[in-house]
């Protein structure tokens, strides 16, 4: 969109309304200012109706394996989206194993060390058929503990060479050698598959031969602000949309020196219409900018570019670790806060009466 | 189990209903923010804002000032109310977008 | 005049110098090239025979022809001897290697650069720019970008990071030895650094580090870590410590014949004990848990010992110490244990740039900025720790940090590569360019706390940083009451012995500067050694009070009637009864204190 080079006042109002501004050394205009009273003439009073009519989400992929899950949402703010992103990160709970218990350990990694590779392996146990270990210290109920054992012996090979490691029978300790031992009525309810860990060639420990691992693990459900492992998102995290203005038009040499400043796929060179052999550049797909601003550091450009963010428009990325679906992390992250508020409402009513 | 209050006023000088400072306990900025977000858009409040005394404690202030039309315990429930019907109304935006694009994957 | 010359201890000719001058400095000449031959291949040259490739040839000139001054012993010195400290340099006439010692260099011009070369004068150069440089000075990135006392520090420091000591750890008993946990290899490193092979023995982490005053945590040279990267393992280390147990030893009491054995009679002992009366090997020993039990064959008595140290430990080994025939009994052991010393609050840090810092908190990864591509960092730095420090090296890591994660390679930091040419900054800024990132190594990142943009761009990289063996469990010291020194009364010193800290002299003025009266009273007298004694009034002594036929009377009166309490430190007894040992007497005078009435000047 080429605009003019001064801006009405409504113009100017709707930018500091709606848009951030990337300079060149710094960002402008972050804060959200549409609170009532702050604009004359506009009406910013919360509106339900208004909400839901500008109100989208936009799922533009999601991964076969339904690990990796990009979606927009538009027209909410960032204190809402932020706490969509807080609790994926640390709210939402998993399965993850916690206590080790070593029955025979004679491998050269140490054996706090071994558990707490054990306890960052994601299981695939999905954490909303379990329920929270109140006591750490009670009894391994099978509505909150799945139990797991880990037995590796690293062997020569008859006829074998010392030197050639790769002989070795089970040298290498992965992933896929834990195996899931039910408790009480769990054998009914999973399958081996469903409680495995995620990934079956996670490296845990390495053994030459004569070494050993006896090892039983147990698994209980918590949430990422308790510790790391139990956290349901390799990452979680948003951008917002970026939106280029070209204030003048670029043609030939001054378009592809332009298009370079950007990444790949931003800026499009077209043939200007109105003139025959000339070539423009046009702003084609502004998602893919890194927001590097290359741009400003070529004078000719600067003032006649515009980098702006659209400050309600939020391209979120989600990247499971395997255990939850990424649809159903963002359902559980959106659950949580109805169960905050819903939580504080319920206090407050008790206090009342 | 926990013999602390979700939620408690705090003495802050104020003596009227319309200002008051709630104490919210094991809350951090995920609720807080948003909440605050959704109150200042109510046009009767004058002040909305929190605090986090000390990272090592798990509390939130929450002060609210409204002009008097109606009182701050009125202004948090709304904003609660708000932030749910919001959440409500996301989660099933998102439902449908997600089985408007598991749809289309299916006919592609 | 005589110039002589000398070979180790034998003065061999004694030759007119006005005429030889000359002609020594082209036997010099023709010595070294000899030398220069037998450096190179061809070795077996016949004309070399007899010239060891390492022999020192130093001219010292009778007259220094520029400064026009007598040296005080002229001659030719040849050393052959072994054991002599000897660097390479190229010597120019034959373009070879040569290996010249530390008498020698004193009278060679070796210049570094080719622009450097001085017409009859210089005669070697430099093998590499870097090589004046010691190993550890050699390690530091980009160390010419940094002010001098930096990377002085750094070398300091380098010597102090826990790191990889040896590969043999299990086989040894170091009675202290810190060990990181997960090592990584520097993505920015020097070719000294493939040159000695120290891959084998890495000594810290490569993080990703923001340089932003984030939370008000990070002031004064703190920094913040990554609640989620400490836990996935960031920084992690441990300590291993080896305890000697000696039965026979004095400090168990003087009698021999003591070993290790289980008490039979405590079967609550044998969870925590093996049967030879020695902790299990693997298992986790808590303070004041059973750490030992003997036997004193002599009594029949068994005594068990607990576990003094305040930290957990886990048993790594035992080693039963003896005879090598191995028939002694069982009365000394080497036990190896191992501390967890993963990073808190306290412990100390620092960049390979002479940046030290201590870890201020560790902060949730929600609440920390996260990046466009969604990163957060593991360690917030705080910008203030450059300006005055002046580490521009450490700001050309940020870059080359990040630019040999994105594109996958290793970057060369060896010193004084961008001379004249391209520019560092440029050099890495335009691989980040390309990459897209922006040209100056700042990212634009979002608030975790609320969500929008943050205002300013984040200077965003990859640092390798260490971890100093520096830590607050090692160095924290409190008591409230606790042991006292028996000849003083006062509070005992030494972290060990649950000692106190002294308040000394320098902290007593300031108090009296303050004019806090009471908390004077209160840290010199209360809560160090006050005592009540009696003292005798009529002759003002308090050593001469003793019991005698059950009452307490002042020996040197006869008397026990004036007697009165006192409230004094007790060291102030100390100090008398040692006057009195050298036959001085103190006499205090204690009539009572005269009240005067303070009136107001009109």
């Amino acid at each position: 969109m080429t605009g003019k080079n001064t801006k009405t006042q409504e113009e100017i109002v709707h930018d500091l309304r709606t848009r951030v501004k990337l300079e060149e050394y710094g960002v402008e205009n972050t804060q959200s200012t549409d609170y009532p009273g702050t604009y004359e003439h506009y009406d910013d009073s919360w509106d339900f109706e208004k909400f839901k009519k500008n109100f989208k989400i936009d799922i533009k992929s999601y991964s076969a394996d339904k690990m990796e899950m990009e979606f927009d949402m538009i027209g909410i703010d960032a204190s809402i989206a932020n706490s969509f992103r807080r609790i994926l990160l640390a709210e939402v709970p998993t399965m993850a194993i916690e206590k080790v218990l070593i029955y025979n350990n004679t491998s050269v990694i140490q054996d706090e060390i071994l558990a707490h590779r054990l306890g960052l392996i994601p299981l695939k146990a999905g954490p909303s058929k379990f329920k929270f270990k109140l006591n750490p210290e009670g009894d391994n109920n099978e509505d909150d503990t799945l139990e797991y054992e880990l037995k590796v012996k690293c062997k020569m090979p008859k006829n074998g060479n010392k030197e050639d490691r790769k002989s070795f029978i089970d040298s290498k300790v992965l992933s896929s050698h834990i195996k899931w031992n039910p408790i009480g009525n769990q054998a009914e309810q999973f399958k081996e598959e469903d409680v495995c860990p995620v990934l079956g060639d996670i490296l845990v420990a390495k053994m030459n031969p004569g070494q050993e691992l006896d090892l039983k693990l147990l698994a209980v459900k918590g949430i990422g602000k308790d510790h790391a492992k139990f956290s349901p998102v390799a990452t979680a995290y948003y951008r917002l949309l970026t939106e280029i203005v070209l204030k003048t038009d670029f043609y030939d040499e001054q378009a592809e020196k332009l298009k370079s400043c950007f990444s790949p796929g931003v800026i499009k060179i077209v043939e200007d219409k109105k003139k025959e052999g000339r070539t423009k550049a046009v702003v084609d797909n502004p998602r893919l900018d890194t927001c590097s601003r290359q741009v400003y550091m070529f004078d000719e450009f600067k003032g006649l570019v515009e980098i702006n963010k659209i400050r309600d428009h939020f391209l979120f990325s989600i990247e499971s670790t395997g255990a939850v679906t990424c649809e159903n992390l963002m359902k559980e992250s959106i659950n949580i806060l109805m169960m905050k508020t819903q939580n504080l409402l319920n206090e407050i009513n008790s206090k009342k009466n | 189990m926990n013999s602390m209050n979700k939620i408690e006023i705090a003495q802050d000088g104020s003596t009227d209903d319309y200002s008051k400072t709630f104490t919210i306990n094991n809350e951090d900025h995920t609720l807080a923010n948003a909440l605050r977000y959704m109150i200042m858009k109510n046009p009767n409040v004058v002040f909305c804002g929190y605090t986090i005394p000390h990272p090592s404690e798990i509390k939130v202030n929450f002060k609210i000032q409204t002009n008097k039309k109606v009182t701050a315990l009125e202004v948090l429930e709304k904003g609660l109310v708000d932030l749910q019907e919001v959440c409500k109304h996301v989660l099933h935006t998102y439902e449908t977008a997600v089985q408007q694009f598991q749809s289309q994957q299916m006919e592609a | 005049m005589i110039q002589e010359i000398l070979l180790p201890g034998h003065l061999y000719l004694g030759v007119l110098a006005e005429r030889l001058h000359q002609t020594l400095i082209k036997l010099t000449k023709k010595l070294r090239y000899i030398k220069a031959l037998a450096t190179s291949k061809s070795s077996d040259n016949k004309l070399c025979q007899g010239i060891p490739k390492n022999m020192e040839i130093c001219h010292v000139p009778r007259i220094d022809m520029e400064k026009n001054t007598y040296s005080l012993y002229p001659g030719l010195y040849l050393f052959t001897t072994p054991g002599r400290m000897m660097r390479p340099v190229k010597n120019l006439m034959t373009q070879q290697t040569e290996f010249i010692g530390t008498m020698e260099q004193c009278y060679l011009h070796v210049c570094v650069k080719p622009e450097e070369f001085v017409e009859n004068k210089t005669s070697h150069s430099e093998l590499y720019p870097y090589s004046f440089m010691s190993v550890v000075a050699c390690l530091t990135p980009f160390s010419e970008f940094n002010q001098s006392p930096r990377n002085m520090y750094q070398c300091q420091m380098g010597k102090q990071t826990m790191g990889t000591p040896c590969h043999s750890i299990q086989n040894r008993a170091d009675n202290k030895l810190y060990r990181i946990n997960f090592p990584q290899s520097p993505i920015v490193r020097t070719k000294i650094y493939d040159h000695y092979k120290l891959d084998d023995y890495p000594l810290g982490t490569n993080a990703i580090v923001a340089v932003v005053s984030y939370s008000g945590y990070d002031m004064e040279d703190a920094m913040i870590l990554n609640k989620s990267s400490f836990e996935r393992g960031f920084a992690h280390g441990m300590v291993y410590s080896t305890e000697i147990v000696e039965l026979n030893d004095k400090s168990f009491g003087s009698s021999k014949g003591k070993i290790f054995a289980l008490d039979p009679r405590y079967p609550k002992l044998g969870e925590k004990l093996d049967k030879d009366g020695l902790p299990y090997v693997g298992s986790i020993i808590y303070p004041g848990d059973p750490f030992y039990c003997y036997l004193d064959q002599n009594t029949g008595e068994y005594r068990v010992q607990n576990f003094k140290k305040l930290e957990k430990a886990y048993i790594e080994s035992i080693r039963a110490l003896g005879s090598d025939d191995g028939t002694d009994p069982l009365n000394k052991v080497a036990i190896m244990m191992s501390f967890n010393r993963n990073p808190i609050i306290g412990d100390k840090f620092s960049s390979r740039h002479g940046q030290k810092g201590i870890c201020s908190r560790i902060y949730p990864t929600e609440d920390l900025p996260f990046t466009e591509s969604g990163l957060t960092p593991d360690i917030i730095f705080n910008p203030h720790g450059f300006p005055s420090r002046m580490t521009i090296g450490m700001m050309i890591e940020f870059m080359a940090g990040k630019s040999g994660a994105i594109y996958g390679t290793a970057h060369d930091a060896t010193p004084f590569q961008f001379e004249g040419g391209q520019s560092a900054i440029d050099y890495y800024g335009n691989l980040l360019k390309k990459a897209g990132y922006s040209y100056y190594g700042t990212e634009s990142m979002y608030s975790g706390i609320h969500g929008r943009q943050l205002e300013v761009d984040i200077f965003f990289g990859v640092v390798y940083y260490q971890r100093l063996r520096h830590m607050v469990s090692d160095k924290f010291q409190v008591r409230t009451t606790g042991p006292i020194d028996v000849k003083t009364h006062q509070p005992v010193k030494g972290r060990k012995r649950e000692g106190g800290i002294r308040f000394g002299e320098m902290e007593r003025d300031a108090l009296l500067a303050h004019g806090t009266a009471a908390v004077i009273q209160d840290r010199l007298l209360n809560c160090s050694d006050k005592t009540t004694e009696k003292i005798c009034t009529r002759c003002g002594s308090f050593v001469s009070i003793s019991k005698k036929n059950s009452h307490l009377t002042c020996l040197l009166c006869g008397k026990n009637d004036a007697l009165s309490n006192i409230c004094i430190p007790y060291v102030l007894k100390y100090l008398v009864a040692e006057l009195a040992s050298v036959n001085i007497r103190v006499k205090f005078d204690t009539t009572q204190a005269r009240i005067t009435n303070y009136s107001v000047e009109p």
